[in-house]
């Protein structure tokens, strides 16, 4: 019995890093958009002029496409982990072979994505579009807003 | 140079990253539900930026 707990002790401690770097990489995240804009923003009332410069925003975009995908890893690699532990449980005793390899869980991943709705996986997508999209949204120019 | 209304251009910056949102959340997951939800989400972002820019001029 002590070996299958060891092992799933192992398990959960991979959930928890993995969990753990997607808060923390979130927060990095709205941290530098924050920071990016609150530092960039144009000094004085140019209404021809966006909330940041063009070339800031990119560099913003690019940054935040390369967290994303980071971002999206780590959401992935804790879910997969999830599938690893389930799997663990039911091993018997003398069974445990402490492998810490996800790919053969890839498939029954795939399934429980398509049949449940993935709450944190939507919730990381939809974080960092949102914030590509209100980073381009910030070179716009007020003046356009015509009412 | 005659610069393009506002709204129609955030409208489609929105519409725009609601597809990417829902490209990506559909190839990750193959679930039509969660593609919709992130769809809409994102959209409702850009109209959120719409919302609070007229609230902004009608108030200066």
């Amino acid at each position: 019995m002590e070996a299958k707990i060891r092992y799933l002790e192992m398990i959960q401690g991979a959930i928890d890093r993995a969990s753990d770097n997607s808060l923390r990489i979130k927060g990095f995240a709205m941290l530098l958009l924050a920071g990016t804009i609150a530092f960039a923003v144009r000094e004085g009332s140019d209404p021809s002029a966006g909330l940041i410069p063009l070339p800031i925003a990119l560099v913003l975009l690019i940054a935040a496409v390369s967290i994303g995908i980071l971002d999206f890893y780590f959401v992935r690699q804790s879910d997969l982990f999830g599938i690893l532990y389930n799997d663990a449980m039911r091993h018997s005793e003398g069974n445990v072979d402490f492998s810490m390899d996800t790919r053969p869980h890839d498939e029954v991943l795939s399934r429980r994505y398509e049949a449940a709705t993935p709450i944190p996986l939507m919730a990381t997508i939809f974080l960092h579009v949102s914030v590509a999209l209100v980073v381009i949204l910030a070179t716009l120019p007020p003046v356009w807003l015509k009412l | 140079m005659a610069l393009p209304p506002l709204i129609p251009t955030v409208l489609i910056l929105g519409a725009c990253f609601g597809i990417i949102g829902s490209g990506l959340t559909f190839w990750a997951t193959h679930n039509y539900r969660a593609t919709v939800i992130t769809g809409v989400s994102v959209f409702a972002v850009a109209l959120l930026y719409l919302a609070l820019s007229v609230l902004q001029k009608i108030s200066a």
